[in-house]
């Protein structure tokens, strides 16, 4: 199977890596194709690697992941973008979603969970869409 | 079935229910009510029906019931509200209330048969109409969603999904549910209200109706296959009545509760971990882009943010004590016969709750205090050539970090020569001391404890009456008192307070050989003192600073007992007010500022009004929190 190839957006590295740590140890079913420190390149990098999951930090500099999650989604509707948040961000949270983000994971992470949820948002995902 | 288990929550939910009717009927007296505020109070005279039966409170089920007749007559068109029928409503709403303060306070309730015998009056049987015609003539205004659902011609499913507890962000899981649905079918209800799940105030269970073609068992097991989700139902439509999934939304948003107890414990678990934090952050001292410091900076903006939501989660709008204050004006000024109108500004503004309840009591000390002193009665207002009405208001603002609270009446002032006469035939002060005294500082006499029941002989009129303890709390939360007046024009007393509590930022510095803190709320600013610029002036030792006079306290010499100790050439001080007045606290050194809890203080050291509590530092020890007002207090033996 070929792997999820998945775009990783948090400003800080140690989130980066862990999140990447995740994703190489998860079978072979990740293939972690790239990060961004902040949204602005965040959208840059999209465009480039056209991922199909993006992992999106909420509070970054220049440009924060509400804001990149929608300009991404206006360069393809189709993405597949999942939050990731610190405690006491629900407005934050519901706000992205309502933007057009899938789903979300709350910081501190744990692998099970990250995997989880990832695995419930790509279409053809079990129990990911019932309709098709 | 022993309903002492209920009595709690029965007694909240109760009074929840009985302050929103209060808001509508007074809404309603002044400018008309819409058709969902009529829905609401009949959905909320209903649920205090319900609930007050169930408790075995009779008197509380007859009253609401009759509340509910009338409510339905209204709410079917049956009949209009006017004013004398609110005003009525009005009356027994706030017999609920007194019902429910008996009900708290283990007494018998008073019976209300006579207010309800009087609202049955208005709602004669009318046999020759039936209910559904009513029901039938308001089913177009149903609202956008049930309008807009109409067109859907897909079967309507109705979906009780449950989110597991202790879910992270319960409210954006349900956000996500929503938008996952969407991919099925079109959603037609939701209950609660979208709005309500970034509010942080959402239980956790949400009932959706929505118009799909999709089996009820694949939907099912498709939202059961989300994350998070414990349990989901879905049953074909048709979906109840709107008026059922209204009376549950209220249902789900006032059942989110945790005792303040709880609350407080999770507060004290928060500021430890902020403590622990920082102790970590200094042990480790991690190299600059080192991961230990990614780490870290991670680990700070994860207890950030769950600090911010403690304290958030424990903000409640000034608008929750609103209704109360609103009813005991009222009351007051009914059983004194004089006309009062009551102006609260800012009900908007966000307090931590625990403030907000220990402020209610001074609040209505303060009301009390100008209606039957402060205020007039109509025909001395009119001499003076005032409105026959007199008028309070209560405005509520945020400064910075601070909130103002501040209570005017158009009343008839207080004197401040009065005052102080008094303060001196009644040996409070000496004559040259009380006629020393500023107009300012004389109106403060009213805050010393038994001066008021001195005063309540004189020609002043009687305000005063609980003033010291209006003070007390006021410092108690960290807030400061002042009193303005005017004679013939009315009095004005602000109050300002810290917005939170508990968790604090202070200075920490070094007197004596110890370390204390100061609350930073307390500080106005920090300064050099140099001893050839203090002048002796009345006994103090005062500086100059601009307009202002500064008496400059040591603390090493208030701890020593040696007020008089010689200063040290040029030492840093902690500026400070206590009513008008402006205090340099001298000190060794002053350390910084960092966030320290809040502990109180065990007995016998709570017995010393000059210590707020006690603070644990990041490196273990131990600092006295000093409270400044009480400090310059107890510095100056009057």
């Amino acid at each position: 199977m070929t792997p999820i190839r998945v775009l990783i957006v948090d400003d800080a590295m140690f989130m980066r890596s862990m999140i990447k740590d995740i994703l190489n140890n998860a079978s072979g079913r990740y293939e972690v194709v790239g990060e961004a420190s902040n949204g602005r390149e965040a959208i840059a990098r999209f465009r480039e690697l056209n991922p199909e999951l993006v992992t999106m930090d909420i509070v970054m500099p220049q440009l924060d992941g509400i804001e990149a999650t929608r300009e991404i989604l206006k360069v393809d509707p189709a993405a597949v973008i999942v939050m990731c948040s610190a405690m006491g961000q629900e407005a934050l949270v519901v706000e992205s979603i309502s933007a057009g983000a899938k789903d979300f994971i709350v910081k501190p992470f744990t692998t099970d969970r990250v995997l989880q949820v990832l695995a419930k948002v790509l279409p053809g995902a079990s129990g990911g869409s019932a309709a098709r | 079935m022993d309903t002492t288990d209920f009595l709690d929550l029965f007694t909240t939910e109760a009074r929840e229910h009985i302050e929103a009717q209060g808001t509508l009927l007074s809404r309603g007296l002044a400018t008309g009510l819409e058709r969902e505020e009529i829905n609401e109070l009949f959905r909320r005279a209903h649920s205090i029906k319900g609930m007050a039966a169930a408790m075995g409170f009779s008197p509380m089920a007859v009253l609401a019931h009759a509340m509910e007749d009338l409510l339905h007559r209204w709410r079917d068109g049956r009949d209009r509200p006017a004013t004398d029928s609110l005003a009525l409503l009005t009356r027994a709403n706030d017999h609920l209330s007194a019902q429910l303060d008996a009900v708290a306070a283990k007494r018998d309730l008073p019976p209300g048969e006579d207010i309800a015998e009087a609202i049955r009056a208005l709602c004669p049987a009318t046999p020759g109409v039936p209910p559904a015609a009513g029901a039938a003539a308001t089913a177009p205004e149903a609202g956008p969603a049930g309008a807009a659902a109409t067109d859907d011609l897909r079967p309507r499913l109705l979906i009780d999904v449950a989110i597991r507890s202790g879910a992270p962000l319960p409210g954006a899981r349900a956000m996500v549910i929503l938008k996952r649905l969407e991919e099925h079918g079109r959603i037609v209800e939701i209950s609660p209200a979208a709005p309500i799940l970034a509010t942080g105030a959402f239980n956790g269970r949400l009932r959706i109706v929505v118009a799909s073609n999709l089996a009820p068992d694949r939907l099912a097991s498709f939202i059961g296959g989300l994350p998070d989700v414990a349990a989901c139902e879905v049953a074909q439509g048709p979906p109840e009545p709107a008026g059922g999934t209204e009376a549950r939304r209220a249902e789900a948003i006032s059942s989110v509760r945790v005792s303040t107890e709880r609350m407080d414990h999770l507060l004290d678990g928060v500021g430890e971990l902020i403590l622990d934090y920082e102790r970590l952050k200094r042990s480790v001292d991690p190299e600059p882009g080192s991961e230990q410091e990614e780490i870290l900076e991670v680990l700070g903006r994860t207890v950030d943010g769950l600090r911010d939501e403690v304290l958030t989660m424990r903000l409640l709008p000034f608008s929750s004590i609103v209704p109360r204050l609103e009813r005991s004006a009222r009351d007051l000024a009914g059983r004194l016969g004089k006309s009062v109108d009551l102006e609260v500004r800012g009900t908007e503004v966000t307090l931590d709750r625990s403030t907000l309840e220990e402020m209610f009591d001074p609040l209505q000390h303060i009301l009390r205090n100008s209606i039957d002193h402060g205020l007039e009665e109509t025909e001395e207002r009119r001499a003076a050539g005032k409105p026959p009405r007199g008028r309070i208001e209560i405005e509520l603002s945020r400064q910075e970090d601070r909130i103002s609270l501040v209570v005017s009446d158009d009343g008839r002032g207080i004197d401040p020569q009065a005052l102080r006469r008094v303060a001196a035939e009644r040996r409070f002060l000496s004559r040259e001391a009380a006629m020393r005294l500023s107009d300012e500082e004389a109106l403060m006499l009213v805050t010393i404890p038994g001066f008021s029941t001195a005063t309540r002989t004189t020609e002043i009129s009687g305000r005063g009456v609980g003033m010291d303890v209006v003070r007390m709390r006021v410092q108690k939360l960290g807030g400061n008192l002042v009193i303005r007046s005017r004679v013939g024009v009315g009095t004005r007393l602000e109050m300002d307070l810290p917005p939170t509590v508990t968790v604090t930022r202070a200075f920490l510095c070094r007197a004596s050989g110890g370390i204390f803190a100061v609350p930073v709320s307390a500080v106005h600013g920090m300064l050099e003192v140099v001893r050839d610029s203090v002048q002796a002036s009345l006994g103090e030792r005062v500086l100059r600073r601009g307009e202002d006079l500064v008496t400059v306290l040591p603390l090493g010499g208030i701890l020593s007992g040696d007020t008089a100790a010689p200063f040290p050439a040029a030492f840093p001080a902690l500026l400070y007010h206590v009513g008008t007045r402006s205090y340099a606290l001298g000190v060794d050194e002053i350390l910084g500022e960092a966030p320290i809890v809040v502990k109180p203080l065990r007995h016998p050291l709570e017995l010393l009004p000059q210590y707020a509590g006690a603070a644990i530092l990041n490196d273990g020890q131990i600092a006295l929190i000093l409270d400044p007002a009480n400090l310059t207090r107890t510095s100056r033996p009057a």
